[in-house]
């Protein structure tokens, strides 16, 4: 029996979609830092915590948003039941740069405590209180395999995943999060629900 | 079921099994003044160092202009010491992996080159090794590893996330065996960080001690072989150890600090134990993740202390001896938890004099032979509130 | 003193990035941490750093910091004691 991917985010270029739904557009020329907060703001979110942190995890925190938004998935499974597994080439480098250029004189511990790449897993888990397992693959490009099989060797004990990719360049940022579940007795019948595969996660990337 | 095969570990307290063995059987602690790291932080602090320069680990490996970084020689070394220990000669007989994971990558060369690159456009390829996986991937290859290589990067916890997927991989029959573990370099730039967190002890560290005031930044690698019990039995190998459990949760709390008590933890340990089928009260030992902080020794003890109850088994930390190693911390402890089954052996938490207020638990201080250990528990925590918890059980 | 409070509070704003709070938000008696403004343990090594960078103040363990940062008031009377 087959799992299935029941939501996701991509953010990419200053646009949010939602499931293939274009939910927020911003001129390209804003520039991202700009951008997530905006899209924070447009989303209505209260979680003043969102600014304390790097651009990292306000993208992470901002996919992840739009998927636990809806209470169907929100209150499928319990969070305990729930994993993250997220992945990225560039690790946690823009925030690096951004830590190392406060070394000089008053090095930031608020800057420093975002030098890890799995850090924006921590911020998810908190914010929608998700204790399952975790996990932050470093590749050179998204690997839809890798994602793919891992959920689905968590999926033998965990009810859910929530996998993806963030990754922030020098001037552009790509974000896209899925959320894969066991397939409860009726939900196979819903058509808008994606089936768990290699070739399918690819398309939610390259689409 | 899944074995250990094969064991590699270079750190401050030797460059390999051997040596790091004596030393532990010595009390001879790795941490002390630094002397090849140049960083500010130089004369005021002490770290764990492994006792050679760049250029000594490139000879210690038999290579010449490498241009491996120090995170990729560690590697290097340990792996091949792993891969010697599991008796291997050829890779490609079986279907390999290699898991490794590092926080550092190649920041301990970045750090050093990179002004003189923006300027003169000198070390141009060092640039490629910045890339965290970039260890991976030359460390696979230059063993010939190709069937699946992977990094991964969730902190303090990294190296038990490997062995742990490793684990996996074997049990689903996708490998027949895989190279797990992991390594990081002491750089400037982790060095600064941590100063700046206020979590260093200027001092030898003392876990979970009361008066413990941070912890020691350490360095090195350490690499396990595991192998499928089909492959064991093929080839009638020896084995070191079973990896019969592992768990993994978040704690949900903090993007640094650990829950006071250790809910993170609890749940790591809890799925450890129901994979390897264990009761709490049939661990033997506990390699503690005790790091030294204040916060980390209070969360641990409060999460051991409610999964064990009135059956707290011997445990200590052996940071005391090799700092903190950051990425390769959990892989470096399955190493000396895998030495202390073997052996018969519990070494000791070094520095612990005082009893911490808000727990009953102490842990073992003194060197302790002849200890039958079944089971024993080794527990990684890292930032991001990544928990982590590996059993292994005497063969 | 009444001036240094309201610098502090801009201050403490930008350096914790408390973007949604206004100075006229935070009440200068009010405890910084749990209740309220919700300040956790990196926000007070935050502010070890503002004392250092704005004030030349330098604070060795976080632990010391626990009665300065009970309240911008607290803060801003420790500054001044500093400076005399």
């Amino acid at each position: 029996m087959s799992n299935y991917i029941l939501s996701y985010t991509k953010i990419k270029n200053n646009c949010l979609w939602h499931n293939g739904k274009l939910i927020i557009q911003s001129p390209e020329t804003v520039n991202y830092t700009s951008f997530l907060e905006e899209t924070y703001k447009s989303l209505s979110l209260s979680y003043p915590k969102f600014f304390k942190m790097d651009a990292l995890s306000k993208l992470g925190i901002l996919c992840a948003e739009q998927i636990f938004a809806d209470e169907n998935i929100s209150n499928l499974y319990p969070k305990e039941k729930t994993a993250v597994v997220l992945s990225n080439k560039n690790s946690s480098l823009q925030t690096d740069v951004a830590y190392s250029k406060t070394m000089g004189d008053f090095p930031s511990p608020s800057l420093f405590v975002y030098t890890l790449p799995n850090i924006v897993t921590g911020e998810i888990a908190i914010k929608h209180q998700i204790t399952g397992e975790n996990a932050f693959f470093i590749e050179p490009t998204f690997n839809a395999d890798l994602l793919h099989n891992y959920a689905q060797l968590l999926l033998q004990d965990s009810a859910a995943v929530l996998c993806g990719w963030l990754n922030i360049d020098e001037n552009s940022y790509e974000g896209l999060l899925y959320y894969v579940a066991k397939p409860l007795a009726n939900e196979e019948k819903k058509t808008n629900f994606i089936k768990h595969n290699p070739i399918n996660i690819a398309q939610l990337y390259t689409k | 079921m899944v074995f250990v095969t094969g064991i590699g570990i270079i750190s401050a307290i030797g460059k390999n099994v051997s040596e790091t063995l004596s030393s532990l059987l010595e009390g001879r602690t790795g941490i002390g003044k630094i002397n090849h790291l140049q960083t500010i932080h130089k004369d005021n602090y002490v770290a764990s160092e492994v006792n050679y320069s760049l250029q000594e680990l490139e000879n210690l490996a038999g290579l010449k202009n490498s241009n491996y970084n120090r995170t990729t020689l560690l590697s290097l070394l340990a792996t091949q010491e792993a891969l010697t220990s599991a008796g291997i000669k050829s890779i490609s007989a079986h279907r390999t992996g290699f898991i490794s994971a590092s926080s550092v990558g190649g920041m301990c060369h970045s750090e050093l080159l990179y002004k003189d690159f923006l300027e003169h456009k000198s070390h141009e390829n060092f640039i490629d090794t910045h890339y965290t996986g970039a260890h991976a991937t030359d460390v696979a290859k230059h063993f010939g590893i190709t069937d699946y290589i992977t990094t991964i990067s969730t902190a303090c916890s990294s190296a038990a996330n490997a062995i742990m997927l490793g684990a996996r991989l074997i049990n689903n029959n996708i490998l027949d065996r895989v190279v797990v573990g992991g390594s990081d370099a002491l750089c400037k730039f982790t060095f600064n960080g941590f100063n700046t967190l206020m979590i260093l002890d200027k001092e030898w560290c003392k876990p979970f001690d009361d008066n413990r005031k941070g912890l020691n930044l350490g360095e090195g690698a350490a690499y396990l072989v595991l192998e499928s019990e089909r492959v064991v039995k093929a080839e009638n190998k020896k084995t070191l150890a079973i990896l019969s459990g592992y768990g993994n949760a978040n704690d949900a709390y903090h993007q640094t600090a650990s829950s006071p008590d250790g809910q993170g933890a609890y749940a790591a340990i809890q799925k450890a134990l129901e994979i390897a089928n264990l009761s709490p009260n049939k661990i033997d030992y506990v390699n503690a993740h005790g790091t030294g902080t204040a916060n980390n020794d209070s969360s641990e003890a409060a999460a051991m202390q409610n999964i064990f109850k009135e059956n707290m088994p011997l445990f200590s930390s052996t940071k005391a001896f090799t700092g903190h190693a950051l990425a390769a911390a959990a892989s470096i402890e399955a190493v000396i938890t895998i030495l202390s089954i073997q052996h018969k052996i519990i070494f000791p938490n070094l520095n612990c004099v005082s009893p911490m207020q808000d727990t009953i638990l102490f842990p073992v201080t003194s060197l302790q032979k002849n200890v039958e250990i079944n089971h024993a528990l080794s527990n990684s925590f890292g930032f991001g509130g990544n928990c982590s918890s590996l059993i292994f059980s005497k063969n | 003193m009444e001036n240094l409070i309201e610098i502090l509070k801009k201050q403490i704003i930008e350096q914790l990035n408390l973007a949604e709070v206004k100075p006229e938000d935070i009440d200068a008696s009010a405890p910084l941490f749990g209740a309220g403004l919700g300040l956790d343990s990196i926000d007070a090594l935050e502010l070890i750093v503002l004392l250092e960078k704005h004030y030349g103040l330098k604070i060795q363990d976080p632990k010391d910091a626990k009665n300065i940062f009970q309240s911008v008031k607290t803060l801003a009377e420790y500054i001044t004691s500093q400076k005399k």
